[in-house]
């Protein structure tokens, strides 16, 4: 199976599909609620679309990169874990439309091609922060607190930056203005994930059945 | 061993008698705004700054104009002074809001030369009634007890029209010398009225004749009396030139930019989303090769259907009041922006509200943010009147057509060629062409209106001659 297949066949699958009806649906609400209805008032609606994207590319990323790694290292596929990063970065690429209707006319001060370019890398990178999450957590048995720890993950990630004033890894403050220490953090988090996910493993058996 | 600093201490003292000089003369900077020192609020006042021994400095003057609720809101005016070394003048007009602080400085190369500020007990909106006499506490008594009156010596006067922006009435009784007639026509022409009391004396017998063959300039008049007709003069009404210009605001000039409909943008998003889905569902690999290149086209086609093409909208609405043949030019200008930007003009303006803004002798900058408007209003001017009464007609000396004339007690009188003179009628028709409400209601009978363009004309009828088929 090439690389096109193997990623179609993820996104047609019901639990990444689900998912992806429900951010759809966000996206959409977003975009109707804040689409101004008199002609006077001045067009904000970039503002909600493109947090409540970031927001939604963000969850999903901790979500699969965590669930999908398994405990044992033995155990871990990469494949899988490369088709899903895949499938979600596919999601932020077909998603991009919503989020340049609204850019249009909203004028935010922010280049287009860093707010379009700033959500793949936040997913990318969010991924490889989600598999050490999947990781730590197995290690310490607790696995099942999946899903309360990658949302308290993301909102520890924006209070961290809230405490501490800086600007590195909350993502809704990379979207308020052009934040090269954000993009350092995550391009480097990325690469780190990149070299895991495409270094091949010594003992791997589930390679190749993603 | 022992002359050693004997010898320095005598080294030192020579280079100290060079040296002291330099040292003695320190620069003098002299700033004087307003009249001697009396600004009015919210108008253009004269500023006059002279230097001495300085080749080149900056004069710095920070304004907060901001409330207590709203916090500080700074007005910052910057003019490089290029005085060259010994005695140098330095002159402008400068727009000064109601303040909550104001200081200046002068700064030189590395150094403050000279600075200084200006108390908010001087904060006053009155107009002035200025005095050119020797004796002026003749004529005191003729001004209303709360009339701002004041003395000046006729040499202050400047010649040039927005630095009498503030000014209610010139008053010349001929005991002092004569002033500049460029500065008595500026300040006629600027809205003052200027009074010359008889008898003149002989000095003054280029003003008599002035004012002996024009009576009126601009927003304003060249008036004679006697020193029993000072009290009655004094007390009419000037034209409201900040009124008017004020007035040019109405109708909306800066319309938004018409934004697509609502419901076929969701239409067409949904959709989309819908179609996104069902191809990444039901087409595998071709689907998804599909839906990218969808996401592709739909994201060319919303940029280029929803950008709009002008992200600044800048539009203008001039006002010339004129009288005789010389007006005053008041210049709207309005800004729409969709990106934040910086805006800047080659033209001393001023903003309608008191937001932050740099403005010098010919520039103004402005922070806009995202979707805002914003409405300046440039330094007015002198200039030659197009519209204007003559003997009981309306004439155009302008180069171009003046269309919807309109005299107000008259009514409509159609449009006025260049060159061609009219002799206004009483018209049946009372409609009052688009845009005249705000003006006219200011404005008394027989009272002359035209328009080129965006360009409003107002003629002011000359008191003496009133307009036939009017009541007196």
């Amino acid at each position: 199976m090439n690389a096109l297949n193997l990623l179609s066949h993820r996104l047609a699958r019901s639990d990444l599909l689900q998912l992806a009806t429900l951010f759809f649906a966000v996206l959409f609400f977003s975009f109707v609620i804040t689409w101004p209805s008199a002609p006077s008032a001045s067009n904000d609606t970039w503002f909600s679309v493109a947090q409540a994207r970031i927001l939604c590319l963000s969850l999903l990323a901790l979500g699969y990169g965590s669930a999908l790694l398994e405990v044992k290292k033995s155990q871990v596929n990469k494949v899988a874990l490369r088709v899903a990063l895949g499938a979600l970065l596919c999601l932020a690429l077909l998603s991009a439309p919503v989020e340049v209707m609204s850019y249009a006319l909203s004028y935010p001060s922010l280049p287009l091609p860093y707010s379009l370019g700033l959500m793949l890398l936040d997913t990318y990178a969010l991924f490889g922060v989600g598999m050490l999450l999947g990781r730590l957590l197995g290690i310490i048995r607790l696995r099942a607190l999946l899903p309360l720890a990658v949302p308290a993950v993301l909102v520890g990630l924006i209070m961290a930056d809230l405490a501490l004033g800086l600007e590195l890894l909350n993502p809704l403050s990379a979207l308020s203005q052009v934040s090269l220490a954000h993009l350092g953090v995550m391009a480097t988090i990325a690469v780190v994930t990149s070299l895991y996910l495409f270094t091949p493993s010594k003992i791997s058996p589930k390679e190749s059945t993603p | 061993m022992q002359r050693r600093p004997i010898r320095a201490t005598l080294w030192l003292i020579c280079a100290l008698a060079f040296t002291s000089p330099v040292w003695a003369q320190r620069a003098q900077v002299t700033l004087e705004l307003g009249f001697d020192g009396e600004v009015v609020a919210d108008s253009w006042n004269p500023l006059k700054l002279t230097t001495r021994d300085i080749t080149a400095a900056q004069l710095v003057l920070t304004l907060d104009q901001g409330t207590l609720r709203e916090g500080e809101s700074l007005a910052i005016y910057q003019a490089d002074i290029n005085a060259g070394g010994g005695v140098a003048v330095f002159e402008d007009d400068l727009y000064l809001p109601s303040w909550r602080s104001l200081s200046w400085r002068l700064l030189g190369a590395d150094e403050v030369l000279a600075s200084g500020t200006l108390d908010r007990r001087n904060l006053d909106a009155r107009p002035l009634n200025l005095i050119v006499s020797a004796a002026p506490s003749r004529w005191r008594d003729q001004f209303e007890n709360d009339a701002r009156v004041m003395t000046i010596p006729p040499s202050i006067l400047p010649e040039r029209l927005a630095a009498f922006d503030g000014v209610s009435s010139l008053t010349i009784d001929g005991s002092a010398s004569m002033p500049n007639l460029e500065a008595v026509l500026a300040a006629a022409t600027a809205g003052a009225k200027v009074i010359l009391i008889d008898p003149l004396p002989a000095s003054h017998k280029p003003l008599e004749a002035l004012v002996t063959r024009q009576t009126q300039a601009g927003a304003g008049g060249l008036y004679r009396t006697s020193r029993d007709g000072l009290a009655n003069l004094v007390t009419q009404l000037n034209v409201p030139t900040k009124a008017l210009t004020t007035a040019l605001l109405t109708p909306t000039l800066n319309e938004t930019p018409d934004l697509p409909a609502q419901f076929p943008l969701l239409v067409a998003s949904g959709a989309y989303l819908l179609l996104v889905l069902v191809l990444v569902r039901l087409a595998g690999a071709p689907g998804l090769v599909a839906s990218a290149a969808l996401a592709l086209l739909a994201s060319l086609a919303a940029w280029s259907y929803l950008r709009p093409s002008t992200a600044l909208n800048f539009q203008g609405r001039s006002l010339l009041i004129s009288s005789g043949n010389l007006a005053r030019r008041d210049d709207l200008r309005t800004v729409f922006t969709l990106p934040q930007t910086t805006l800047t003009l080659p033209e001393a303006a001023r903003p309608f509200r008191p937001v932050p803004h740099s403005y010098g002798p010919d520039t103004f900058e402005l922070e806009l943010n995202r979707w805002a408007s914003e409405a300046l209003f440039l330094k007015p001017y002198v200039t030659t009147a197009s519209l204007h009464w003559e003997g009981g007609e309306l004439l155009n000396t302008g180069a171009a057509l003046l269309n919807d004339v309109y005299v107000q007690g008259l009514g409509p009188q159609g449009a006025l060629e260049p060159g061609s003179r009219l002799t206004p009628s009483s018209s049946e028709d009372t409609l009052q062409p688009d845009g005249y409400e705000g003006l006219l209601e200011l404005l008394p009978d027989g009272t002359a209106l035209a328009r080129d363009g965006g360009i409003f004309h107002i003629g002011l009828a000359p008191p003496q001659n009133p307009v036939a088929g009017l009541e007196p």
